[in-house]
């Protein structure tokens, strides 16, 4: 079976030693307040493009999983999720450490995201073939329509200003009009300097956005004083009970699923499926008030569906090629520098690189497991970290990841650039994530739209012949419009 | 925040108008889609937004009316001095990396964000700059093989 091929590449000790790296790195990062999945995965860009396309790929999802799981530990120890996504840890995991059982939330913490992250890398092995083989019959027209409601997804991850995030993904879909237009191969918006022939380089717009500008927000935080003090916690007795764990998985087991589902639903992500599942968990205890006063139920509930997530987001963005949430949005950013466009064709074009994906997101949630059960102490102590001394070594990274993919200085100075652009959206609560898609998107949008045309030779009605594509416009206005829906609630409860 | 949303709409109201000019440059080709199309569809809706966050800026100032605009407080003064700072250094490293190479241009970068990000243990900052230099050298150059920037001043 080719998925055995796909273990025995991931086992390989050439490339396993990466896998392992991303899963670290992405617990260490998402174990940090302030550093994201997607600050992760950009930190990693670096490195991981000069290693071969499937070992890439193994270490991103390696990151992908971990950053996710990491999350949990800062929420237990801190009350300061790590990522967004484990902000409902914060709930019940904070208060059980505050009564002595630090140790069992984050022990449960961790088996509960690694049973997530099997469950949904199972489904993910299932429905994203399937997905693909149905996307390969698109043509441009169908493409063009996808990618209009990938553009979609931008309202959806708007957060709390639907205007701000829509100004967010034109802004986006701008900067990726910048370069040579797809069609007709004319250097746009050059004003006859060479580097901006080539458009704005990917990585370090990222960079800039992502990472640069969240240094700038942690000088701030360190200035304002508005982190936390970093309380001792004792991390003892990490395994529960046998009978406390078949009490878990009554939680866990739905949790997963509802996460996976949650995670392929374009546009949704960690935070969403977390709360849901948090919310669900509590409806259906026998002892619903006891949530929030230390209810390791409310710690299972949401690590198991927010590592849920990390399968189902993956199945858009492989067999559809658009992302599932803000972190595969970034993690499509990056496959697309690694020179892997994730779409239906990559099943085809690609098939070395699918069961490795399959085998590493597997093998990454059992790395999850035993890491997080043997050397929780060890990375505790990241929390530790002065940020005297982490944020301006991240500084140099940004730099030096800027630099090195073209060898070129003026990435750098771009990356710089676009981190005081982002630091500026950012205080004005403008989203980041939609400026990607944007970024991203947009070109292949254009592009698919400018085939479709050609082959109709002009005729603009092609856009609208394909019911696939007629579909793909109707979800993408149910999209807009509820999440205008959400907006005018959330406007009319102030 | 709602006079910072205004302003920033007005900046992206005067961006969106300037891209759509700029797209007058562009030659006029017969194809099925022109290099103008997409760039003019993406400016008039940024134009569009930008308006529309315009107006909401200035809806909310007529609703809270005579908001006094608070005074910056020290530490506020203290973060937008660093932060400024940060930048330039963040630029300077930029340019003299270029000339006087990775090796020596990055210590100082190191050292001078710990000072901003208010460290005071002098052995700590030249350790760690020193190390972190080392280190992601290491890393860039002997492990990934990346190439890093050179002295090159003659």
């Amino acid at each position: 079976m080719a998925i055995i091929q796909g273990f025995l590449y991931v086992l390989n000790l050439a490339h396993l030693p990466f896998l392992l790296l991303g899963v670290v790195a992405g617990i260490i990062v998402g174990a940090i307040p302030g550093l994201t999945g997607s600050v992760g995965i950009i930190l990693l860009l670096p490195f991981i493009y000069y290693l071969d396309p499937s070992t890439a790929i193994v270490m991103l999802c390696g990151e992908f999983c971990g950053a996710m799981y990491g999350g949990s530990i800062s929420a237990i120890l801190i009350s300061t999720p790590g990522t967004p996504s484990a902000a409902a840890t914060v709930l019940d995991g904070y208060p059980l450490a505050q009564k002595g059982d630090a140790g069992k939330a984050i022990g449960v913490a961790t088996i509960a995201s690694a049973t997530g992250g099997l469950i949904s890398t199972f489904c993910l092995m299932f429905i994203a073939p399937q997905l693909a083989r149905v996307a390969l019959k698109f043509g441009p027209e169908e493409y063009f329509a996808l990618m209009i409601f990938g553009l979609t997804i931008i309202a959806s991850v708007s957060g709390k200003s639907l205007v701000k995030g829509l100004i967010a993904g034109f802004l986006g879909l701008l900067i990726g009009t910048v370069g040579l237009d797809p069609v007709t191969g004319y250097a746009r918006f050059s004003f006859n300097i060479p580097n901006l022939m080539r458009g704005f380089p990917t990585l370090p717009v990222l960079i800039g956005l992502f990472a640069i500008s969240q240094i700038f927000i942690q000088l701030e935080e360190k200035i304002l004083k508005k982190r936390e003090i970093y309380a001792e916690q004792k991390i003892t007795n990490v395994l529960p009970s046998f009978t406390e764990l078949k009490r878990l998985f009554t939680v866990i087991i739905p949790a997963s699923f509802l996460g996976t589902f949650i995670g392929i639903i374009p546009g949704t992500g960690g935070t969403i499926a977390a709360f849901l599942a948090y919310n669900e968990a509590k409806r259906w205890s026998k002892d619903p008030d006891s949530f929030g006063k230390g209810n390791i139920m409310g710690v299972a509930a949401p690590e198991a569906a927010n590592n849920g997530t990390t399968g189902g987001a993956m199945v858009p963005l492989l067999s559809l090629g658009i992302p599932g949430d803000a972190v595969t949005a970034v993690m499509l950013g990056a496959l697309m520098l690694i020179g892997i466009r994730p779409g239906p064709l990559l099943f085809r074009e690609h098939p070395e690189i699918i069961n490795p994906i399959f085998a590493g997101m597997f093998l990454a949630n059992v790395l999850i497991l035993v890491l997080g059960l043997l050397s929780i102490k060890v990375f505790s102590q990241v929390l530790k970290t002065p940020d005297s001394i982490l944020f301006p070594t991240i500084f140099v990274l940004c730099f030096l990841g800027a630099f090195s993919l073209n060898n070129s200085i003026y990435d750098m100075f771009i990356a710089l650039i676009f981190g005081v652009i982002g630091y500026v959206m950012r205080k004005n609560y403008f989203p980041i994530a939609p400026v990607v898609l944007g970024v991203i998107l947009g070109p292949i949008a254009e592009d698919e739209l400018g085939r479709a045309l050609i082959i109709s030779h002009g005729d603009w009605l092609v856009l609208f012949k394909s019911p696939l594509a007629i579909f793909f416009y109707i979800i993408s206005l149910l999209s807009l419009l509820y999440s205008l829906k959400r907006q005018f609630s959330i406007q009319s409860k102030k | 925040m709602r006079r910072t949303e205004i302003i920033l709409s007005i900046i992206l109201m005067v961006i969106s108008i300037t891209i759509f000019i700029l797209t007058y440059q562009f030659p006029q080709q017969t194809v099925a889609l022109p290099p103008t199309a997409f760039p003019r569809f993406v400016s008039l809706s940024l134009w569009v937004l930008s308006l529309i966050l315009f107006l909401q800026g200035v809806k909310e100032i007529k609703k809270t009316s005579l908001e006094k605009v608070p005074k910056l407080s020290k530490l506020n003064k203290t973060f937008i001095v660093k932060l400024v700072v940060m930048i330039f250094l963040a630029y300077f490293y930029t340019l003299l990396i270029r000339i006087v190479g990775y090796v020596y241009a990055t210590p100082p970068f190191i050292a001078g964000n710990m000072l901003l990000f208010n460290e005071k243990r002098s052995t700590l900052v030249i350790i760690t700059s020193l190390l972190v230099t080392i280190l992601l050298y290491i890393l860039f150059k002997m492990v990934f093989k990346v190439p890093l920037p050179r002295f090159s001043l003659f």
